[in-house]
């Protein structure tokens, strides 16, 4: 009730009026205190990091052996890791075949005029290796899992460049994948390379200079939507004048990279095109440093090489690879100011190799090498550490054991003898990133990879988005 | 003129109260009758005396005799007497003088009249009418034709024919009721009128009443104010049985079996009216009356035999006589009407009871003063001028209605997402029919998920109810809750303002004060982004609060049984706002225990709260909703899901706001401008600054600490709702927090207004101008529309043909996994029509069924024939990853043998099929017997609340 007569009764009223007042100014200053502490939590996703587990199948997918000149001969190496023996599975089209591996054995394949999907079960899970080579015209690929997503830059899809891609279905389910073009113009579109369906256990094979008939670079994007497909490049030059064919293979780029080094450069003479490629929305700029076994530097009048955006830029390094500075180059690094793609690609002697950025090596690693003169690069190191490096024949027999220390900011190289058959290199206290390069009367570069040794099993909790 | 011989018959049973008066009116008659009978049936206080020293001649007999024995015995007496007419009185109705001189005359004037009977005026009122002849109807009630307390101004002064008059003052001839063969003994106190009336019109006699001649009656028997041995206890059992008797033995053959049926449904239906209104007495009274006649059919038919005999008149002409058979449907309507009525007025004139209830203590005080203006009419002179005038002229002529009916339509305009089907953020998709909720209700084990024990949530009940309502349409109930918010609690605050600010001053807040008030608090679900978000949690809790706490105001009510109404109705309230958001009723709890403090505190002696009617409604208030909703929290207890009771309605997890955003009224990342929000807080600690409504201001104030410091007590609250982690729901404060804001702001300017002069009015209006950007900007904010998730597309993460495969049956079920291998993957089981509203809870709560993580785990890292079975025999078909799908997890499934891909609208999402065929053993669940009884306690108790909710009868409070 409103009182009738304002506050001023004698005292009573007036102590009651004091204690209001004092009440008026605390009251808000508390529920002002209290709000300021209420902090819930705001409703959160737990991300939960996966556990690893003891693989019980793993499976690399090797590409078609390539048909070269008369005399070639395609070799499939097969290889395991994982310190135990016994067989590997090879399944192609053909039909499956199983090859016997022991540490440090190689065993050698007659290569396949279709993709073989080499699969260790149980003890041999962990750490199948594989190479598919051919002598004429020296080529080297390691054959690498699946993966969903990857990008192959340098790409050629005219008269004299041209590149077969090779999609390979390793499971019994069909598997759909979308390939997205970039050109020196720009996106393309070619509706041939969307949703490209590959039936279960088989492949196909598209070739570029049919499906989207184009002079200069190109980058491809591919991206498996469905299921999982074993992706690899065919990579062909053709001197319309000469009638010389030169081929290889264009390995894998698994994603963007501000920094993409290209590991295995033949410095000298020769044509050597790099191909960036940028996704991104704005404008890259790219610079060049070249790695030589104890340092890594900026070659003087090195211009920088604008990529646009969603496009690709190719340039010529011939000059750069032929001066003396370049003597000593074991490898180029492009750095960008936007994560891009890159791939050098060399043609020298009239043998065509290509180089693409590598994934980083954390755990030891093998490689399955071709026969011929050998030598290893490692770069990339983020902190000094040594590498072990152990070359083995393809009995098994120890060719080489050695320790080369690396440094961040710069390159180190080691000759493995001719007769390596495998390569195995274990990092201590540092990642690295490495490649052998093969040299028999061509050229061709394997690179190093991380294997496949556990399995990442996901957190797995009940919830709704 | 010679008068013919009249016999007076004086039956008595412990009448010496009227006696006296009655033996006076009899000696005072203009023409006395020739002869005077008195009966007494065994009085037990000095009416035989009376009678005796009055009459002389008085025949004393055993008290169980009945009324037509004892006038059967008056005829007997009379037998050897010349008398043509008998003249009837009860020991309780005396004649005015020229009573059965305007008897005699009239059936002088018209000899073709058999019966005749005076106007029975009430008595000791003797103005008001009781009865001018009476008819019954087709359910068995009395019909006077005559409102109730009417006033006796000659307005039925018309000779008539009627069915019948009552016997207090009846004048018969004595030939037609020898004829008649007397009263009818089966009804030995009541109904026998009508009956005699019914066949002696069968019988082609004619009764009439005649105004002129005034008996005034107490209806002592009627009324309960004696009790004989005859109609002992229950009244109402011998009225309602005699009126049974009475239709069922006078009815036409023809009609009897539509009567019987007719009959037994409509005691039915009574009983559950009388039982709406807390009668169970009468309600029994109605079973009992049933069965005494229905049970014993032999006494009906011999009756029916016996009038037979009788039949000369047209049925037709008797049917005239009878009530018009639309009339008891007009009751019935009457009823609903009263009761709606009672309903909404019980809290409103609280503040008019409060200073009657003053005034009556204490006369000379202020409250007394005001009472008598108001009575006087000069407190309302702006009303009053208003009164006669038209609801559409008054309608155009009101400024403030107008802006309420605008106010209404913007709000409407507002919601218009919500009109068809409407879905998204906080909201689920609706089932397909009410069905579904009640299922979902009433089971124990919902074959939803992997199977799950947790009970539904509350707001399913108060949701099916409304569904089932609308022609059990779901879709509709939630558009109907959603548009229907809004206004509703437009309605409420305004009601709730109106009573606030008549409690505070006798004229109470200025309409526009109020109307600005209730917009603001109507926006504040809106502003919020709750609204917008589909939650419908704070949604409901915000049209619903300020009718709770109108209802609280009960508790302020003057009178205990009034106290207690408004315990129950504040009680169902806060069980449906409870429903939403749970969270109310720990606040409401922790606001008891302050109000108790303070009571402890502040009031001297504590004797009121010795008083159960005063601290019992409250208790009530807060025990409604804890044993309404036993069968949810409960079993949520039991089975793992406690936290649950902290969750608001809607898809789990609820945002909930900070501190600032509470004092905003911002739910995070939701709802209008920040700085719009700002309004209400500055001007509410504006509002402590007019001393005359400094302390209800205060009172709001302390709503609002108790409200922050539950909020903070709750902000320490986190819960894990499987792989996602969830602050306890805090949206009903922040409604409560912005409602105890705008009243103390009302309540504040209230008072602020009384004598504001000079530079002070400036102020006021500039406050007043910035008070306005609160309902002005929410409003335009709303109406611009499109400001949350809620849409009319449900998500479609599931094809379709999956959903029609697993409506087919449980063991079709989807798994839909999220996430990535690097952050996890969450998955989540759909079944049937997909997850709807109110299983989102269910869901949620369900404690992690480990084995079948487990399964799901090596599904997705490296599947094998072996994972495919066990999710095949977990009752799983198809499995779905919605975009953006980790194709980490997707290249493991497409690597697995025994599944093979299945085609999705979206290419990003992935779908598989199990190749084997699923099975719904793992899906079995049993029935917990504990649930069901809750569930029937729940509905029993909901019954029951509603029951005491209603206003008491006036009569019965009178009694």
């Amino acid at each position: 009730m409103i009182p009738d007569t304002p506050a001023g009764r004698g005292d009573t009223a007036h102590r009651r009026f004091d204690l209001t007042t004092v009440v008026a100014i605390a009251l808000p200053l508390v529920v002002a205190l209290l709000l300021v502490v209420v902090r819930p939590d705001a409703p959160a996703l737990e991300r939960t990091p996966p556990t690893t587990s003891a693989l019980t199948t793993s499976s690399v997918v090797c590409p078609s052996a390539l048909d070269g000149r008369s005399g070639n001969e395609s070799t499939l190496g097969v290889a395991s890791a994982s310190g135990a023996s016994g067989t590997l599975t090879l399944t192609s089209g053909a039909g499956a075949s199983t090859a016997s591996v022991a540490p440090g054995r190689v065993a050698d394949v007659k290569g396949q005029d279709a993709p073989v999907v080499v699969a260790g079960q149980g003890d041999l899970a962990p750490g199948v290796v594989a190479g598919i080579s051919s002598s004429k015209p020296l080529t080297a690929l390691d054959c690498a899992p699946v993966s969903a997503s990857q990008w192959f830059t340098g790409v050629g899809a005219g008269p004299t460049h041209a590149s077969v891609l090779e999609l390979a279905n390793p499971n019994p389910g069909p598997a759909v994948a979308d390939v997205a073009v970039l050109s020196d113009e720009g996106p393309l579109e070619v509706p041939a390379l969307r949703g490209i369906a590959v039936e279960g256990r088989s492949h196909v094979r598209l070739d570029l200079g049919t499906v989207v008939p184009r002079t200069g670079d190109l980058a491809l994007h591919v991206v498996v939507e469905r299921g999982q497909l074993g992706v690899a490049i065919r990579d062909r030059g053709e001197k319309l004048t000469g009638g010389t064919t030169t081929e290889d293979w264009l390995p894998a780029q698994a994603r963007p990279s501000r920094r993409n080094l290209l590991l295995g450069v033949q410095p000298g003479s020769g044509r050597h095109t790099l191909t960036i490629a940028n996704d991104s929305d704005g404008q890259a700029t790219a610079t060049l440093r070249l790695i030589t076994a104890g340092s890594v530097f900026s070659p003087a009048g090195a211009k920088p090489i604008t990529v646009p955006p969603h496009g690709v830029a190719r340039t010529y390094l011939d000059d750069l690879l032929k001066s003396p500075t370049a003597k000593d180059a074991i490898g180029v690094e492009v750095d960008a100011d936007q994560a891009v793609t890159a791939s050098l690609r060399s043609v020298v002697d009239g043998d065509l190799s290509i180089l693409t950025p590598g994934r980083r090596v954390f755990n030891p690693t093998t490689a399955v090498l071709p026969g011929g003169k050998k030598r290893l690069v490692l770069a990339g190191a983020d902190a000094v550490g040594v590498a072990t490096v152990v070359a083995r024949a393809a009995d098994g027999t120890e060719l080489l054991n050695q320790r080369v220390s690396l440094q961040p900011d710069e390159g180190a190289s080691l000759d493995l003898p001719d007769r390596a058959a495998s390569v195995e290199v274990t990092p201590q206290r540092t990642a690295l990133r490495g490649a052998v390069l093969v040299q028999d009367g061509g050229s061709a570069v394997v690179r190093l990879r991380e294997l496949v040794r556990a399995g990442a099993v996901p957190a797995v909790a009940p919830g709704r988005r | 003129m010679s008068q013919p011989s009249v016999a007076l018959l004086v039956v008595s049973h412990d009448g010496s109260r009227w006696l006296p008066t009655v033996l006076e009116g009899i000696r005072s008659q203009t023409v006395a009758p020739t002869r005077v009978v008195a009966i007494d049936t065994g009085s037990k206080d000095e009416s035989p005396q009376l009678l005796r020293e009055a009459l002389g001649e008085l025949h004393v007999v055993k008290s169980s005799t009945t009324f037509p024995e004892a006038v059967d015995l008056g005829l007997e007496l009379l037998r050897d007497d010349p008398a043509g007419w008998l003249w009837i009185l009860h020991d309780d109705s005396t004649p005015d003088p020229r009573a059965l001189e305007w008897l005699l005359t009239a059936a002088e004037a018209d000899p073709s009249f058999d019966i005749l009977g005076p106007k029975l005026r009430e008595w000791p009122s003797l103005r008001r009418l009781l009865e001018l002849g009476v008819t019954i109807s087709g359910t068995g009630r009395r019909e006077t034709g005559l409102e109730r307390g009417e006033y006796d101004q000659g307005q039925h002064n018309d000779v008539r024919t009627v069915l019948a008059v009552n016997t207090a003052g009846m004048l018969i001839r004595r030939e037609a009721l020898e004829r008649l063969g007397g009263f009818d003994p089966q009804l030995p106190m009541f109904g026998n009128d009508i009956d005699l009336g019914w066949r002696a019109a069968r019988a082609g006699m004619r009764t009439m009443v005649v105004p002129d001649a005034v008996v005034f009656h107490a209806e002592a028997a009627h009324r309960g104010a004696r009790r004989t041995p005859l109609t002992g206890r229950h009244t109402h059992y011998q009225e309602r049985r005699a009126a049974l008797y009475t239709l069922l033995v006078n009815a036409r053959a023809r009609a009897l079996p539509f009567q019987v049926v007719r009959l037994f449904f409509g005691t039915l239906l009574r009983m559950v009216g009388f039982l709406l209104v807390r009668s169970v007495g009468e309600a029994l009274d109605e079973l009992a009356a049933l069965l005494n006649v229905y049970v014993r059919p032999g006494p009906v038919l011999a009756a029916r035999r016996a009038r037979r005999a009788l039949d000369v008149a047209d049925p037709r002409e008797v049917r005239r006589l009878l009530a018009p058979p639309w009339l008891p449907y007009r009751h019935g309507l009457d009823f609903v009407g009263d009761v709606a009525g009672a309903l909404t007025n019980q809290a409103s004139d609280v503040a008019e009871r409060r200073r009657a209830a003053a005034a009556e203590r204490d006369p000379a005080s202020f409250a007394a003063r005001r009472q008598a203006e108001i009575e006087a009419g000069d407190a309302y002179d702006g009303d009053a001028i208003l009164r006669d005038t038209g609801v559409v002229a008054r309608f155009l002529t009101n400024p403030v209605a107008l802006l309420l009916a605008v106010v209404v339509i913007a709000l409407l305009v507002a919601t218009r997402t919500a009109f068809g089907t409407v879905v998204g953020g906080g909201l689920s998709p609706t089932p397909d029919g009410a069905g579904h909720w009640w299922r979902l209700i009433v089971e124990s084990w919902h074959p939803i998920g992997q199977g799950s024990e947790v009970p539904a949530p509350p707001y399913l009940l108060p949701l099916a109810l409304l569904a089932t309502l609308l022609a059990g349409n779901p879709d509709l109930a939630v558009t109907a809750v959603l548009v229907l918010a809004p206004p509703v609690a437009l309605w409420g605050a305004w009601r709730l303002l109106r009573v606030v600010g008549r409690l505070l001053s006798i004229k109470g807040s200025p309409r526009w004060l109020v109307l600005w008030g209730a917009t603001s608090y109507a926006l504040v679900p809106l502003v919020a982004g709750a609204w917008g978000d589909g939650r419908l949690g704070p949604v409901v809790a915000a049209a619903t609060l300020p009718w709770a706490a109108h209802a609280a105001l009960g508790f302020a009510d003057p009178v205990a049984d009034r106290r207690w109404r408004a315990g129950w109705r504040s009680g169902l309230l806060l069980a449906l706002i409870v429903a939403f958001t749970p969270v109310a009723w720990l606040f409401c709890v922790v606001l008891a225990g302050v109000v108790l403090l303070a009571a402890r505190f502040l009031v001297r002696g504590g004797g009121m709260l010795g008083d159960r009617s005063v601290w019992g409604p409250p208790a009530v208030a807060l025990g409604v909703p804890v044993v309404l909703f036993a069968a949810w929290w409960l079993p949520a207890l039991l089975h793992g899901a406690g936290h649950g009771l902290l969750l608001d309605a809607g898809i789990p997890p609820t945002p909930a706001p900070s501190g600032w955003g509470l004092a905003l009224g911002r739910l995070p990342d939701l709802g209008a401008p920040w700085w719009l929000g700002l309004v209400l807080p500055v001007l509410a600690v504006v509002a402590l600054v007019p001393a005359r409504t400094r302390v209800p201001v205060l009172v709001c104030w302390v709503v609002g600490l108790v409200a922050a410091a539950v909020a903070l007590v709750l902000s320490l609250v986190t819960f894990n709702l499987g792989a996602e982690t969830s602050p306890a729901a805090t949206s009903f404060l922040l409604v409560l927090v912005q409602g105890a804001a705008v009243v103390a702001i009302v309540i504040g300017a209230q008072g602020a207004l009384v004598g504001l002069r000079g530079p002070l009015r400036a102020a006021a209006a500039g406050l007043a101008i910035v008070a306005l950007v609160v309902p002005l900007g929410g409003l335009a904010w709303a109406v611009a529309g499109d400001h949350g998730a809620l849409g009319d597309a449900p998500p479609a993460d599931v094809p379709a043909y999956m959903l029609q495969a697993a409506a087919e049956g449980p063991e079709h079920g989807i798994l839909v996994l999220h996430g990535s291998v690097a952050a996890g993957v969450r998955y989540s089981v759909v079944r049937g029509d997909g997850v709807t509203l109110g299983e989102d809870e269910i869901l949620a709560l369900t404690p992690e069924d480990t084995g079948f993580s487990t399964l799901v785990q090596e599904f997705v890292s490296r599947p094998d024939q072996h994972t495919v079975d066990g999710l095949a025999a977990a009752g799983i078909q198809y499995v779905v990853q919605p975009a953006p799908s980790d194709p980490a997890v997707s290249a493991a499934i497409d690597a697995a043998s025994g599944v093979t891909q299945a085609s999705a609208q979206r290419r990003s999402t992935r779908a598989w099929q199990l190749g084997t065929e699923p099975s719904a053993d793992a899906l079995q669940g049993s029935t917990s017997w504990l649930h069901v009884a809750l569930v029937a306690v729940e509905l029993v108790g909901l019954i029951a609340v509603i029951v005491q909710c209603a206003p008491t009868v006036e009569r019965r409070r009178k009694a």
